[in-house]
């Protein structure tokens, strides 16, 4: 027979063994019964960090061009928000309006300066009004000082990574994409930011930049800053006329390795993108931001020609009842078509990237553009859509959060 | 009453519950705070990468039908064949330094034999002394496959009985890892390799409980580890499929702010929007800690469980560095699925260089297109390291600094990786995450970002939990299930644990409707 194991000795193994919940016991028996610890600071610093939503007020509103304004927010202490959540530069924010009977969010990049957030506890939004734009319009006839604001902490991955990135920077924007850019050029000035920004920045002409006067104040005080406009439809002496091409890149671009960073309108991203490629950089060092939606999804070529002008009907199912069954037409996205409808829909960056908006396809077919699925694998295969960037192209039932 | 249970929380541990009670023609509730399920056990997408959030090896489950207990439950609830799996060639290599500054650096396979002849390879006359410690493995796992299917209360009478066919496990229960391995006769550097798998239950081999470790390294090295294809987002959305395609229901952005309780009996939940839902059955997937001292009163909760929460630890937190890499593994030189990267093979000193930031450099670090080839684009990889920390050191971390800390961080772990492996990676980082304790309480809520639950220190191991099981279940109407719970971490204790908080609570159903009849 094989030897028995033994650790002290047969008798004091079997009553140690014995003894296990006995000795579990006496240890929880000479705990203190005072009640049980509620709060952690890694919990409080994450949720101060990343606050569920954040209340603002309206401070300032300041015009910044044809169009244009820029909005000065602050916390809202009635409402419960003390501290603004620290932010990145690229970062944006989820604002939620009630327009009418729709309840809908709109991201806007932060324009001001992490140390304006986390020293004078502002953010400054940009906000450029669209012609017959439902969201904007609103903005521009009701935001005024004082107004209540409620809005999501900073969000999105579009910000310098010093472990991933370059530490010179090439900006490329316009209008669309500038504040961003403001907000990088205003944190390298207070030094929260270690970079050296170049920026090439894309006007039709000199009297449609905006914060033209406040990137030369920048670039004049600060060495790691040099703005670089560019008029297509101007000749202004001392600036490049013309667009962003791989030559002019090149002109600046320093010897050593660099990042590029994209952030703009449609139109800029499609004019740069065939630059960048013959500028034959790694892929890790050319990085886009997603930041517009399809204007007209119409004009996508692999939009289904046969679905244009159809409408369907999307049977809309929450917390286990159908809620509403609402008009879906082929061309407009599902998120927008929930809104119209006036159903609460979670939804932060509606480009199809953060996947808030989150939802199950029980029954029907969508059209996803290519380029915006960012689903994970198995969402895919199980169903899950992200309204923001999904059309009906079927009678649909849906789950929302 | 619409529900015959709710649950709190879409972990796997909850899930499994929901999905195993559904099964069993429940209609059940879950109730998650968060916008999917899964938990930890779910990926997220940056640029063309795909990463997975924390699941790299799934034990208990087995390629054949009927072994395994997690395979055992796929195959009740009809999943097993809607996932996916991939298995990595071997168990792990482990790199670190014995105590006179030796290094040790060691591949190890799976399967029992392989894997003591290649201990043997490294450590010579080590076989016979690794064979004992396999066969006392078997015993011990058998001991406690028998201890599960007997509904009977462990004392003197219970335990002598025992003696006969699990005398090597009752004698070996009550110790330490490092007693046993010197019962064993180990030889001190086969001790350093085996020790290594330590940190995935993160408590040092002076304190950790030999049977749970023991548990552990047997499963793993007998059955291997598995990896879902689609990574864990593929499993949460299968469970989650399941309970609703059956009756059950899923709500997600629905935190529980409070379990209602009356004289004494679990009586529904009210959840933040202020809405409340009847149910005299409750099984939360939650900390115990957050539902005694956040969603109940304080007269609500029985001493007994104010004082056994007081007395147990948070075991490890969690950090994680995710990079998608512009190079392929094979180019950069990584052929490893798993590595475990300590400073020392002292399991006590390198727990206690887990406590500070700076001091903290252990990693376990997956590969996963080494086991998962086409995870990622051609010519590219993802490397995932998981950290723990064994105090609350992130919690003295001042908010403004945090991003530093996070990048300063996530600096030291890459260069440690790449001064023990000597290949560099740190030129082809294309995409890069940093989850850090914070991130985990954000997303899993848990206390102060924990994710191995409770510590099992040796007062409060496994066995000696599921010993006085019974005395734990002191709020009538509420059963926990997950990682932190009787079983302890780790996915498939989760999911196992699930199924074992259905059935018993399943039970408690059966026995109020009886009382109720009478």
């Amino acid at each position: 027979m094989k030897d028995k194991l033994t650790v002290n000795s047969t008798l004091k193994d079997f009553s140690n063994f014995v003894r296990i919940p006995e000795h579990r016991k006496s240890v929880i028996n000479q705990a203190l019964s005072t009640p049980t610890k509620k709060n952690y600071v890694v919990n409080s610093n994450a949720n101060f960090l990343h606050p569920d939503v954040q209340y603002l007020r309206v401070k300032e509103v300041i015009e910044s061009g044809a169009d244009e304004r820029c909005y000065i927010l602050v916390p809202d202490t009635a409402h419960g928000t003390g501290k603004l959540a620290f932010f990145r530069p690229g970062q944006y924010l989820s604002i939620t309006l009630n327009i009418g009977s729709s309840v809908v969010t709109r991201p806007f990049t932060i324009c001001s300066s992490p140390y304006d957030s986390s020293d004078k506890d502002f953010y400054m939004i940009k906000v450029k009004r669209v012609i017959h734009g439902f969201a904007t319009n609103h903005i521009f006839n009701t935001w005024q000082k004082g107004t209540e604001i409620v809005a999501s902490a900073p969000l999105g991955n579009f910000y310098y990574q010093p472990l991933r990135d370059y530490p010179f920077l090439i900006g490329i924007t316009d209008n669309d994409g500038i504040p961003t850019f403001l907000s990088m050029a205003r944190a390298i000035e207070e030094k929260s930011l270690d970079v050296n920004l170049t920026l090439f920045y894309s006007c039709r002409e000199k009297s449609s930049a905006i914060f033209m006067e406040e990137l030369l104040e920048i670039q004049k005080r600060t060495r790691n800053f040099k703005v670089i406009f560019v008029f297509s439809d101007e000749k202004v002496e001392n600036y490049e006329r013309g667009f962003i091409t791989k030559q002019l890149i090149e002109a600046y671009a320093p010897p050593e390795n660099y990042s590029i960073f994209i952030d703009g309108s449609s139109q800029l991203l499609k004019l740069i993108s065939t630059q960048i490629a013959e500028l034959n950089l790694e892929r890790k060092a050319v990085r886009l931001n997603i930041g517009s939606q399809v204007k007209d999804i119409k004009t996508i070529p692999d939009f289904p020609v046969e679905s244009i002008g159809k409408s369907f009907e999307c049977k809309v199912k929450k917390d286990g009842k159908v809620i509403a069954t609402i008009n879906c037409p082929a061309d407009e996205t599902i998120l927008v078509a929930l809104e119209r409808a006036g159903i609460p829909a979670l939804s932060h960056c509606r480009v199809g990237s953060c996947g808030y908006c989150r939802a199950r396809l029980t029954k029907g077919n969508v059209f996803i553009p290519n380029g915006v699925d960012s689903r994970k694998l198995a969402d895919t295969k199980h169903g899950i859509i992200h309204p923001c960037v999904s059309y009906a192209m079927s009678d649909l039932t849906i789950q929302i959060n | 009453m619409d529900f015959d249970i709710i649950v709190i929380g879409a972990g796997l541990g909850g899930l499994t519950a929901a999905a195993c009670a559904t099964k069993e023609g429940k209609r059940v509730l879950v109730l998650e705070k968060g916008l999917a399920p899964g938990g930890s056990a779910t990926s997220f997408t940056r640029g063309r990468f795909e990463f997975e959030a924390s699941l790299h090896a799934l034990c208990g489950y087995s390629k054949s039908q009927g072994v395994g207990d997690v395979r055992i439950i796929f195959d009740e609830l009809g999943i097993t064949e809607k996932i996916e799996w991939c298995q990595p060639k071997n168990a792990f290599r482990i790199i670190t330094k014995s105590k006179n500054g030796e290094r040790i650096d060691a591949t190890l396979p799976f399967g029992i034999e392989k894997f003591i002849n290649a201990i043997e390879e490294y450590v010579p006359n080590s076989k016979e002394s690794l064979t004992k410690l396999f066969e006392l493995a078997e015993n011990s796992v058998n001991a406690l496959n028998y201890l599960c299917s007997v509904d009977e209360k462990i004392n003197m009478t219970f335990a002598k009985g025992l003696l006969k066919d699990y005398g090597d496990f009752v004698r070996t229960a009550p110790y330490s890892v490092n007693q046993v391995f010197k019962t064993l006769g180990i030889p001190q550097r086969a001790i350093e390799i085996l020790s290594g798998i330590w940190c995935l239950l993160g408590v040092d081999c002076d304190r950790l409980s030999f049977t749970q470790y023991i548990t552990l390294l047997y499963s793993y090295i007998q059955f291997g580890s598995f990896v879902p294809k689609e990574r864990s987002n593929e499993i949460s959305l299968a469970l989650a499929g399941f309970i609703e395609d059956n009756r059950s229901q899923i709500r997600y952005n629905s935190p529980v702010t409070r379990i209602i309780f009356e004289k004494g009996q679990a009586k529904g939940v009210i959840l933040k929007n202020g809405e409340k839902i009847f149910c005299d059955h409750i099984i939360a997937n939650c900390s115990p800690t957050d539902a005694f001292s956040k969603m109940m009163k304080i007269n609500d909760v029985p001493v007994t469980a104010v004082k056994r929460t007081n007395a147990r630890s948070f075991g490890a937190r969690g950090a994680t560095i995710y990079l998608g890499l512009n190079r392929s593994a094979s180019d950069l030189g990584i052929e490893d699925y798993t590595t475990i990267l300590t400073e020392t093979s002292d399991t006590s000193v390198q727990y206690n260089l887990m406590r500070t930031l700076n001091s903290n450099k252990m990693c376990i670090v997956s590969c996963l297109n080494n086991a998962n080839p086409g995870c990622s684009p051609k010519g590219t990889c993802i490397l995932t390291f998981t950290t723990l920390f064994t105090d609350n050191c992130w919690g003295n971390v001042e908010p403004e600094n945090y991003f530093n800390e996070k990048d300063n961080f996530a600096k030291r772990i890459i260069s440690f990786y790449e001064e023990s492996t000597g290949i560099k990676i740190s030129d082809y980082i294309e995409e890069i995450e940093i989850a850090t304790p914070l991130t985990f309480a954000r997303y899993i809520n848990t206390p102060q970002g924990t994710i191995y639950g409770y510590s099992c220190d040796d007062w409060d191991s496994m066995l000696s939990r599921f010993m006085t099981e019974a005395s734990d279940s002191d709020t009538k109407g509420l059963r926990f299930c997950g990682g932190w719970g009787t079983q302890h971490i780790g996915f498939n204790s989760a999911i196992s644990s699930g199924r074992n908080t259905a059935f018993a609570t399943l039970y408690d159903i059966e026995k109020s409707c009886k009382e109720g009849n009478n």
